[in-house]
């Protein structure tokens, strides 16, 4: 049994979704979380996506021996795995750096791990937020936002009116704040132009 | 270990920060973060973490460079390969795509921080304010109780102030909360007053429920608990209210009545029954406007003897008489969401919100500009950098000297 059929018997915790799209949804809910997650523990990009992509892995093989009855349950195991893997990282580059430093290395502390679980959770959910806009208001928008370009760049870059790329960024800019927060809203900064009487 | 769920509280506790960031609590959810955040002081400042725009920045471009669909293509295409192989055998595979991987997204990362050399970092250019700027306002406030004494807000700590006569008022971050108690309502109704100076703002929750963000140098005056026949509160300058709908002491169920809330301001009444509406009364603008967003609201001028009932989507501009326009009411009430909006305003409107929020005085040097300004400041940013965008426009300039703005025209 592959990966995506084997991962249809949680997708019944995954309510809303059609059952043969249940894991490919679960890989793509958690992905993206769970690299920023080891992110900010191993601070590399790269190694980062290998041991959630591993952790992956190590769900589907283990899935016999798993009992896990919910999303819940599947989404704290595979938090569970990455940070093992990742402090094992840790733990293997502070071997391979030497043994000049024989002091122990600062322990990450459970608050650490804590506090980059939820701020991978809260970061995942502005991610979607911006996701959620169309696509081409969601590109300018990125770029406009998110990249600080002139709407003159944009619009050169994407061959479309100056106009067009104002009208978009004010949509993005009116859906966020549907989906969005007042505080968290602030950190989008913006337009500010000029009319003429 | 993977049967007890070692991380669901902390879950939870994202889940309660994604809706205090969306501003979704209810009341129950507030105490648990507000708990949670007492149990110890790195959760205050991890708090405060979230809510760096420059990490934001950078996190939500760590975010975007993922590409889940191809890791998902090659995660799902390799077990469909491999089914029948022992683990270590995939793993070894596994290795192999890893490295694969490695320098692609090596090369990725490469690529975009080249790039980003030649991008500017900050829309923004360099201010040339730099001696002499002003930081933006804030959560200040200033209670002041019944029997005379004075609590300045932004100083008290966080939990419970005060129990008075069966009323209980818990601060929180940038927030009072009037918590009726059960027991019998003392008779001698005593009142409250709460007064933002230049610069502040804060939100206040009445003992009815009923939600109040007062702007910048404004008062009001509130009872700490509501009985008789109707609520009533007092407004100078301005404020957000969300009236909640509270049925009437004496009245049956059948007639269900409710019962009204009035705000008394500057020789003008409103009278609401539930609903969302915003109050400017600042004596030193030219009127008193009553925006209405949800529901229906009664503003009645007392020297006339005239009143107008109001629609959602309308103002009502009261000076002398009272006039009614149609307005963008998120324009309005930016302020409550921490932005200066402004649409075609004069700038004598932009000039009053700055004047107010950053607590400075404004002059104007030769004549005064006749262009109209559009758009969306945020509120926590400091003068110099709403003033540069202000510049950018190119229809004016400022000078920042101690605590004065100077505006010359161009």
């Amino acid at each position: 049994m592959s990966f995506p059929e084997q991962c249809n018997r949680i997708s019944e915790d995954f309510e809303s979704l059609p059952l043969n799209k249940g894991c490919e949804q679960l890989f793509k809910a958690y992905y993206s979380r769970l690299c920023y997650f080891s992110f900010q523990l191993i601070r590399d990009k790269v190694i980062a996506e290998d041991i959630v992509q591993e952790a992956f892995f190590k769900y589907w093989n283990h899935r016999d021996e798993l009992t896990l009855h919910n999303a819940d349950a599947v989404k704290n195991f595979l938090y569970s795995t990455v940070r093992n893997a990742s402090l094992n990282m840790i733990r293997h580059e502070k071997v391979v750096a030497g043994y000049l430093e024989l002091q122990d290395p600062e322990p990450i502390e459970d608050f650490n791990i804590i506090h980059s679980i939820i701020r991978s959770e809260v970061l995942a959910e502005l991610h979607m937020a911006l996701e959620t806009l169309p696509e081409r208001c969601q590109r300018i928008s990125k770029m406009g936002y998110l990249a600080g370009m002139k709407n003159s760049e944009i619009a050169e870059k994407l061959g479309v009116s100056v106009n067009t790329v104002k009208t978009q960024k004010k949509r993005g800019l009116q859906l966020l704040r549907l989906v969005l927060k007042p505080e968290v809203y602030t950190l989008f900064l913006f337009l500010l132009k000029q009319q003429k009487l | 270990m993977a049967g007890n769920n070692q991380y669901q509280g902390v879950f939870e506790n994202a889940e309660l920060i994604i809706k205090h960031l969306k501003g979704e609590l209810n009341q129950q959810e507030q105490e648990l973060l507000t708990k949670w955040l007492s149990e110890d002081e790195r959760n205050i400042s991890f708090l405060e973490s979230l809510r760096d725009d420059g990490s934001f920045r950078n996190d939500s471009q760590f975010f975007s460079s993922l590409d889940v669909n191809s890791a998902w293509q090659k995660v799902s295409k390799q077990t469909h390969q491999k089914q029948d192989t022992k683990f270590w055998e995939k793993a070894i595979k596994w290795k192999q795509v890893a490295i694969v991987i490695f320098f692609l997204t090596a090369g990725l990362l490469f690529y975009t921080e080249f790039n980003k050399e030649k991008e500017p970092a900050v829309a923004l250019k360099v201010n040339p304010y730099s001696k002499d700027d002003v930081l933006p306002g804030g959560d200040k406030a200033m209670l002041e109780l019944a029997d005379g004494s004075v609590v300045i807000l932004e100083k008290a700590n966080n939990g419970s102030l005060k129990e008075q006569g069966g009323v209980k008022i818990v601060k929180q971050d940038g927030r009072l909360v009037y918590n009726a108690a059960q027991g019998n309502p003392t008779d001698k109704i005593s009142y409250n007053k709460i007064s933002t100076p230049k610069g502040g703002q804060y939100h206040v929750i009445l003992p009815d429920g009923s939600r109040v963000w007062l702007n910048a140098e404004s008062t009001l005056r509130f009872p700490t608990m509501f009985t008789g026949n109707e609520r009533q509160v007092e407004l100078t300058g301005e404020a957000y209210f969300e009236v909640a709908k509270l049925e009437a002491p004496y009245s049956s169920v059948e007639t269900g009545k409710m019962m009204p809330f009035k705000v008394q301001t500057n020789g003008v009444n409103i009278e609401v029954l539930g609903t969302h509406f915003n109050v400017m009364a600042y004596s030193n603008e030219k009127s008193v406007n009553t925006t209405l967003l949800e529901g229906s609201v009664r503003v009645s001028h007392l020297t006339s003897n005239n009143s107008q009932l109001l629609k959602p989507g309308q103002q009502a501009k009261v000076n002398g008489g009272i006039k009614i326009v149609n307005v963008d009411t998120e324009e309005v009430v930016a302020w409550k969401n921490g932005f200066f909006h402004f649409n075609g305003a004069g700038i004598q409107t932009v000039m009053g919100q700055i004047e107010r929020w950053y607590d400075v005085e404004v002059d104007y040097e030769g004549e005064i500009t006749s262009k109209h300004f559009t758009g969306i400041i945020s509120r926590s940013i400091n003068a110099s950098k709403v003033l540069d965008m202000l510049e950018l426009t190119g229809g004016v300039k400022f000078e920042i000297k101690g605590k004065k703005i100077s505006v010359k025209s161009r």
